[in-house]
C-alpha cells in the first residue's frame, strides 16, 4: 500500500512539473544520422502537451495593451500591483489664529499621492473644497459673507468677509504614513477650521 | 447574557471610534495629529525627529491651540456656539442701540455684506 501511494506521489510531481515547464527536446539529431519517427513524435508531444495545459510564460515585453480586449474585464486581483489601493479618511481641526507653520497628519497607514479636502468653519459661512497632489492642487469655497470665490494655489483656505484676513493650508510633502500642510496666515483670521481628508495612496 | 452584550458595546464602542492625539513641539514648533490615535509616542517621536512634544488625547469634536507655549485642547462645537451666541448678541445690541433710521439702514446693509 505504502509503495503505491509513493508511486502515486512522484508520478503527479512528475507529470505537474512536465505540464508546467516550458517543453524541451527529448532528442536532439546530429547532422548524416537517419532520424527516428519516434523520437520526433516524442519531441512534438512536448511542445503538444505544453500548449494544450496552457502557456504559462511570455516573452517580455510580447504582451501589449493591444493584445488586450476592452472587454475583458480583468479582474483586480489579478494584477500584479493594485494602483491606488490605499484609501484612509478622517479629520483634524486646525485653530486660524495660529501663526504661519506646518501641521503634520500621520497614521494613515501609507504613503498618499492624492488628498481631497472639505473645510468648513462652524458659526461661519467660511467653506472649502479642494484637492492636492503636493505638485498640482485647487479648491473653491466661500467666505464669511456667502461669497464664492476659488484658486489661489491651496487646497485647504477659509477666508474672512469682505477682507483679505484668511488662512490657507496646502501639502507641503507626503510623507511615510500621511501628509504634511504648510499653512499660511494672512491678516488676522478667526476661529476653528474642521478639516476633513480622503486619502489615497 | 448580560454580560456578552455588555461586552460587544464596549467592542463597539472602542472599534468605532479611536481617539485622536496631538502632539506639539515647542523646541521645533511642528503640530502633528495622530488621526489613527494607535502610534505610540516613541513612534511620533522617531517619524519626526522629536525628543519630547507634548501630547494631548482629543475626543470628538475637539481641535488643540498652543496657548503660552503649551499645547491645549478646546471644544470646537462649544466655541462655534459661543461665537455664535456673541455675534447674536451684538447684532441685538447693536440694533436696540440705533438712534435713527440710518443708523439702522446702515446696520442692515453690515448684516447683508456679512461684516456684522
Amino acid at each position: 500500500m505504502k509503495k503505491i501511494l509513493f508511486a502515486l506521489l512522484i508520478g503527479v510531481f512528475l507529470v505537474s512539473n512536465c505540464y508546467a515547464a516550458a517543453p524541451s527536446r527529448t532528442y536532439s539529431y546530429v547532422s548524416g544520422q537517419t532520424i527516428d519517427p519516434d523520437e520526433v513524435t516524442t519531441n512534438e508531444n512536448n511542445i503538444f502537451t505544453y500548449l494544450q495545459n496552457g502557456v504559462d510564460t511570455y516573452v517580455a515585453g510580447s504582451v501589449d495593451n493591444a493584445d488586450v480586449s476592452n472587454s475583458a474585464a480583468i479582474a483586480l486581483s489579478k494584477l500584479a500591483s493594485t494602483p491606488y489601493a490605499n484609501v484612509d479618511m478622517g479629520r483634524f481641526v486646525i485653530d486660524t489664529a495660529t501663526a504661519t507653520g506646518t501641521q503634520s497628519v500621520t497614521g494613515v497607514g501609507f504613503q498618499p499621492v492624492f488628498v481631497i479636502f472639505i473645510a468648513a468653519e462652524p458659526a461661519s459661512d467660511e467653506v472649502s473644497w479642494g484637492y492636492d497632489t503636493s505638485s498640482l492642487r485647487d479648491c473653491i469655497g466661500r467666505d464669511g459673507a456667502n461669497y464664492f470665490w476659488n484658486g489661489e494655489n491651496h487646497s485647504i483656505q477659509a477666508r474672512e468677509d469682505s477682507t483679505t484676513d484668511a488662512y490657507s493650508g496646502k501639502v507641503n510633502s507626503f510623507d511615510s504614513d500621511g501628509f504634511t500642510i504648510g499653512w499660511t496666515k494672512t491678516g488676522t483670521p478667526t476661529g476653528n477650521l474642521s478639516v476633513m481628508f480622503l486619502a489615497i495612496g | 447574557m448580560r454580560i456578552v452584550i455588555a461586552i460587544s458595546l464596549v467592542l463597539l464602542t472602542t472599534v468605532s471610534y479611536a481617539a485622536q492625539k496631538a502632539y506639539y513641539d515647542p523646541a521645533t514648533n511642528k503640530h502633528i495629529v495622530d488621526v489613527s490615535g494607535k502610534k505610540p509616542k516613541a513612534d511620533i517621536e522617531r517619524e519626526f525627529g522629536l525628543s519630547a512634544p507634548q501630547e494631548v488625547t482629543l475626543n470628538a469634536g475637539e481641535g488643540t491651540r498652543v496657548v503660552n507655549g503649551t499645547l491645549t485642547k478646546y471644544n470646537i462645537v462649544q466655541e462655534a456656539k459661543d461665537k455664535a451666541a456673541a455675534d447674536k448678541k451684538q447684532k441685538k445690541d447693536k440694533i436696540e442701540a440705533a438712534n435713527s433710521v440710518d443708523e439702522l439702514k446702515k446696520l442692515l446693509k453690515d448684516m447683508i455684506d456679512g461684516k456684522l
